[in-house]
């Protein structure tokens, strides 16, 4: 492996990590857009235990929430597990767009951006000599 | 014992100093004097535990000569051992000198004995924030999330379930069944951190109606519910102070370093570190809401982010330290102006 190949996945992985904070960002905006009905309605047990509810209520996790809901109005199957294949009809369309968009976006660069960084962690090591 | 005169001076390094600054400062002697490395020797020499002239943390101390030995002198013998000195100007201290802090025989001039060990642990704090802030981030959010106010009321409907019974509108088996339905609900909610709350008990044993005289019944239940929204609020801000002590520290640390190169190695760290853990953060919320999962698979997602978020700014500090550290982040983007 030469130290250009390394590059260049290195310059790619970038790139990918890029694309995955914007995902990131945006999430953070799209937060104070939730539809408040869609928490009221679904946010509670049965769906989500009464633990998770505490968690994922406050600051840090409270943004792994709306990620959980856009996952859920964007792709409506992935919420068969705890119920909510119909939440995405409390959503107007517009938000089931940009969530499609959003989450769609940030798996297919997440992907790979996860996988290659063993790739480069290894390759660094062959050209660097021993980590 | 006959006490001669100190022979050096200790200087709290400040944000902003080097080593140059400080030998301009009070020797008059610039980087580009033909004394400036005998100086600089005599310094080093004083101060062994500084390893490379480049690095000095803010807050450490510094030992400076008194009256520095003539030029030539020194350069006679540059390497003659430094004698020991026997009179500092002010006696070190167990108080003074903390010694998982600091270096034992250093001591303070300008900060009162009584904020030494906070000064002390600030600069710790500072310089290895990274190793408390994700886990610490991750301890105080979920002890503030577990302890928010649903799982509170829950004690409190404890008390509210007394009241009924003692007022005859429930009977005593429906008081405890209830009592018991509501404290196995918390239980359930508080996971491990049930131990943590209540030391041996168990909620059933803490959470209880009070049977000695003088006091309220409910005395216990309301106690206990008072503490945890005590903790709660700790907790709860704590996420938010945690992340602001973070983000601090990595500029702090950025502002005390004097080489551009340590400047972008801590910006590409934090940086790295920062972004793999929001992706995983976000990966992992992807995969919660059609993967419910326990208390100890939650945990082993969240020290696996946390290890990886670490895991990769060491790699990134690693490999922009050794790929020939062309890009400069920390002048480019403006940081070094931020940051100083």
């Amino acid at each position: 492996m030469s130290l250009e190949i390394l590059l260049k996945v290195f310059y790619g992985w970038a790139i990918l990590l890029t694309i995955c904070m914007v995902c990131v960002a945006a999430t953070f905006f799209i937060h104070i857009l939730v539809p408040k009905s869609l928490l009221k309605t679904y946010f509670k047990p049965p769906h989500f235990s009464a633990g998770e509810v505490a968690i994922f209520s406050a600051f840090p996790f409270m943004f792994m929430r709306t990620v959980m809901f856009m996952r859920i109005v964007g792709f409506p199957n992935s919420g068969k597990k705890r119920g909510l294949t119909q939440a995405y009809q409390l959503a107007p369309s517009w938000f089931r767009l940009v969530s499609k968009v959003v989450v769609g976006v940030f798996i297919l660069a997440s992907a790979p951006m996860f996988a290659l960084i063993p790739y480069l962690y290894f390759g660094y090591c062959v050209v660097h000599g021993p980590c | 014992m006959t006490q001669s005169a100190p022979d050096y001076f200790e200087y709290r390094i400040k944000a902003g100093d080097s080593l140059s600054l400080i030998m301009a400062k009070f020797y008059g002697v610039g980087a580009r004097s033909s004394n400036y490395s005998v100086y600089l020797k005599q310094i080093m020499a004083l101060n062994p535990h500084i390893k490379d002239p480049h690095l000095i943390r803010v807050g450490s101390l510094l030992r400076l000569m008194a009256v520095p030995a003539p030029a030539t002198a020194i350069q006679s013998a540059p390497s003659s051992p430094i004698q020991p000195f026997t009179n500092p100007f002010v006696q070190p201290s167990a108080a003074m000198c903390p010694a998982d802090f600091g270096p034992e025989s250093f001591v303070l001039n300008d900060v009162p004995a009584r904020d030494e060990l906070d000064f002390w642990m600030l600069s710790w704090l500072a310089q290895n924030s990274n190793y408390l802030v994700i886990p610490g981030s991750v301890v105080a959010g979920t002890q503030g999330n577990l302890l928010s106010g649903g799982n509170v009321r829950l004690v409190e409907q404890i008390s509210d379930l007394y009241a009924e019974y003692k007022s005859g509108a429930i009977t005593k088996g429906q008081y405890d069944y209830k009592r018991r339905v509501l404290l196995n609900q918390f239980k359930n909610n508080m996971g491990p951190i049930e131990n943590w709350l209540f030391g041996n008990k168990t909620s059933h044993e803490a959470i209880r109606i009070a049977r000695g005289g003088g006091i309220p019944a409910t005395a216990n239940v309301v106690r206990h519910a008072d503490r945890l929204k005590r903790l709660a609020s700790y907790g709860q801000h704590g996420g938010y102070v945690l992340a602001g002590v973070g983000v601090a520290a990595s500029c702090m640390q950025i502002a005390d370093e004097e080489s551009r190169q340590q400047k972008n190695e801590i910006f590409v760290e934090s940086v790295t570190s920062t972004a793999i853990g929001l992706a995983a953060g976000y990966a992992i919320g992807l995969f919660l809401v059609s993967n419910p999962v326990g208390w100890g698979t939650a945990l082993v997602l969240a020290a696996g982010s946390a290890a990886a978020s670490y895991g990769s700014g060491k790699f990134a500090r690693k490999a922009y330290t050794t790929s020939g550290s062309e890009v400069d982040f920390v002048s480019g983007l403006g940081v070094d102006k931020i940051c100083r």
